[in-house]
């Protein structure tokens, strides 16, 4: 009913246009006007441009009927044109385009008239025209708005009642949840739940956290979840993976070790490198000419090298049994497989990857990078080239080779890392390595 | 001690029996070849030559704090691995003399990893080497160990003593158990990289 409506309306403004222009007062004169003011073929072209744009092929068919009576009077140029326009209604828009083409010799000044025209007496017609057509558009556009709201109304009901039902839903959870965890802390707090497993792990502990674990998992949650886990001693079974299993939570492990970086400074003053660890870093004091002060230092499994006068963390290495224990997640830099040449042959990243690091080759779960064993110990002692170090003065060939490799009066053959290596008994140099594992 | 004398004929009959298989085997690994010929021999004595140096740490009692220590350090992998190693292991006894050891032990961690490599060499020493070096070095030797520090070793009598720099020293008891991976000495003491009190820190 209501598109209805709009035709007819949309008809009975587009059918108001012609009088309309009419009425203005100078009937086809008006047209000739226009011409005058600015050429009527402009106007004619616009015409049917606006009919064009606005109604069907027929209503502007007629509209170029009247813009051809309307320039009746006007020079026949703008009556061919005019025509063409009629004969070319069917093609729509290109149909003035022609009209526009013919008269190349006046483009300039018809457009100069074309923005005349906007300024004065044809934006009467023009604009009426054009409303009409507007109209239309309104019209139809309205009603599909129309039927929208409509859609949009009963939308927003639904929506509006899911909304509500949802939040009252959700308070209705919470609320419940809320007592359930003031029963918790009060039985915990209070001590009264002296429930134990057969491990001997508080259940109260254990139930408080558990449930906690599923309330929205916002920070605190976890934390405190961590630090129960960790007092009832199941911190290693649910620390999720990619999260460091340190001493106090589950933290990332990128997070952990940058307690200390290169460039930090060092403010753990006094807390020097352990002795037992000194003989891998030893002390070489200020520049390496003076042995006073320690330029090494130990914390959260890593050796730090410091510079002696500013305390400016300057290298970290993670040590074995620290940060590189086992269970522990592989520092950052140990991506790409890095075993001396040696080991290769021994140990391929397969089903399992295989770091080297602080003098040891570990064996690493390639799904979560933490360190399941340590495959292999080695000192790095000895350099090709280089004078045998000293530990090296009992023969300490394997077994197995002993019969090619024994000590003679101009070679010595000693074993380190997976390599016997031959030193010259004179100079004490070391000549060659020899893999036992190529 | 018992185990490795009642593994000793068990291991040397299975080596043997291995050189038999290994002897229609055209190709066969001259190591191999080389090992049973030894144990056939008698000579040297391979208590567990067919295990590693961390099967045998399980399987002897004596040794079992230290097998613990072992486990506990993360390197039980380590000895049961392609080594090879010389490991002097300290008697349980030798671990009950130690203040702080058990307290060590159950803290683990990096000083724990420490000082078992304090206790681990590189490559095969026999107590005949150490004898050898000894003697050229005019009195002592030095051996390097996993650590990255160094043990002395000297002549006290016929025994072969290791100390440390610390101070700390132990005599070897039960000399040369050879393992497919590595030698094992038994010995008396544990070897400390500081004195008894100084091993935390971690």
């Amino acid at each position: 009913m209501r598109i209805l409506m709009a035709c007819v309306s949309a008809a009975a403004l587009a059918a108001s246009v012609p009088a309309l222009s009419q009425g203005q007062g100078n009937g086809n004169r008006g047209g000739n006007a226009h011409s005058d003011r600015g050429g009527g073929s402009s106007q004619a072209d616009r015409g049917n441009k606006d009919a064009q744009r606005g109604g069907g092929n027929e209503r502007r068919a007629e509209r170029g009927d009247r813009a051809d009576r309307g320039n009746a009077g006007r020079p026949d140029r703008a009556d061919e044109q005019a025509q063409r326009g009629d004969r070319n209604t069917h093609r729509g828009e290109r149909a003035d385009r022609p009209a526009d083409g013919d008269r190349r010799g006046e483009n300039n000044r018809d457009r100069q008239a074309e923005r005349d025209d906007r300024g004065q007496g044809n934006r009467h017609s023009e604009s009426r025209t054009d409303r009409g057509n507007r109209g239309d558009q309104r019209a139809e556009r309205g009603n599909r708005e129309d039927r929208r709201a409509d859609r949009d109304n009963g939308r927003d009901r639904d929506q509006a009642r899911d909304l509500s039902e949802r939040r009252e839903r959700n308070l209705r959870v919470a609320s419940e949840r809320a007592e359930r965890h003031r029963t918790l802390i009060n039985r915990r707090d209070r001590r009264t739940d002296n429930r134990r497993d057969a491990n001997g792990r508080d259940l109260a502990d254990i139930d408080f956290y558990r449930e906690r674990r599923w309330d929205g998992g916002d920070y605190r949650d976890r934390l405190g979840r961590a630090r129960a886990l960790q007092r009832t001693g199941w911190q290693s079974r649910f620390c999720p993976p990619g999260l460091a299993n340190q001493n106090e939570l589950c933290m990332p492990p990128g997070q952990y070790r940058k307690l200390y970086n290169r460039g930090a400074r060092f403010d753990r003053r006094g807390y020097d490198l352990p002795e037992w660890y000194r003989a891998s870093y030893r002390d070489r004091g200020l520049w390496g000419l003076f042995g006073g002060e320690s330029n090494y230092r130990y914390a959260n499994g890593y050796a730090y090298r410091l510079d002696p006068a500013t305390q400016i963390v300057t290298a970290l290495f993670p040590v074995i049994g620290g940060a590189l224990g086992i269970g522990q997640a592989l520092p950052t830099g140990y991506n790409v497989y890095n075993l001396p040449t040696q080991y290769r042959p021994l140990y391929r990243d397969d089903d399992f990857n295989y770091r080297y690091g602080d003098n040891a080759i570990f064996r690493v779960d390639p799904n979560n990078n933490r360190i399941l064993g340590i495959s292999q110990l080695l000192t790095n002692d000895f350099t090709v080239g280089r004078p045998v170090p000293s530990g090296y003065d009992a023969y300490n060939v394997p077994y197995g080779y002993r019969d090619a490799y024994s000590d003679d009066d101009q070679y010595r053959y000693r074993y380190n890392d997976g390599q016997i290596y031959q030193i010259d008994t004179g100079t004490q140099l070391v000549l060659a390595a020899i893999n036992l594992f190529a | 001690m018992k185990k490795y004398i009642m593994c000793a004929p068990l291991a040397a009959m299975l080596l043997v029996t291995t050189a038999c298989v290994k002897a229609d085997d055209d190709n066969g690994d001259e190591s191999a070849t080389t090992t049973s010929a030894e144990a056939a021999d008698g000579a040297p004595v391979a208590s567990g030559e067919d295990l590693s140096i961390a099967e045998n740490l399980a399987a002897v009692a004596d040794l079992s704090t230290f097998n613990d220590a072992v486990a506990a350090a993360g390197l039980t992998e380590t000895l049961g691995g392609a080594g090879p190693y010389t490991v002097f292991a300290p008697t349980d006894a030798a671990f009950e003399s130690v203040e702080n050891a058990r307290e060590m032990l159950d803290r683990g961690g990096a000083p724990l990893v420490n000082l078992m490599s304090y206790h681990i060499v590189p490559g095969v020493v026999a107590v005949e080497d150490l004898r050898n070096a000894i003697e050229q070095g005019g009195g002592s030797a030095e051996i390097a160990t996993m650590s990255g520090a160094t043990l002395t070793a000297r002549l006290d009598g016929d025994d072969v003593v290791i100390s440390t720099g610390a101070g700390n020293q132990a005599r070897i008891t039960e000399a040369d158990k050879a393992q497919i991976n590595g030698m094992v000495h038994v010995i008396d003491g544990v070897l400390q990289p500081v004195a008894a009190n100084g091993g935390g820190g971690g």
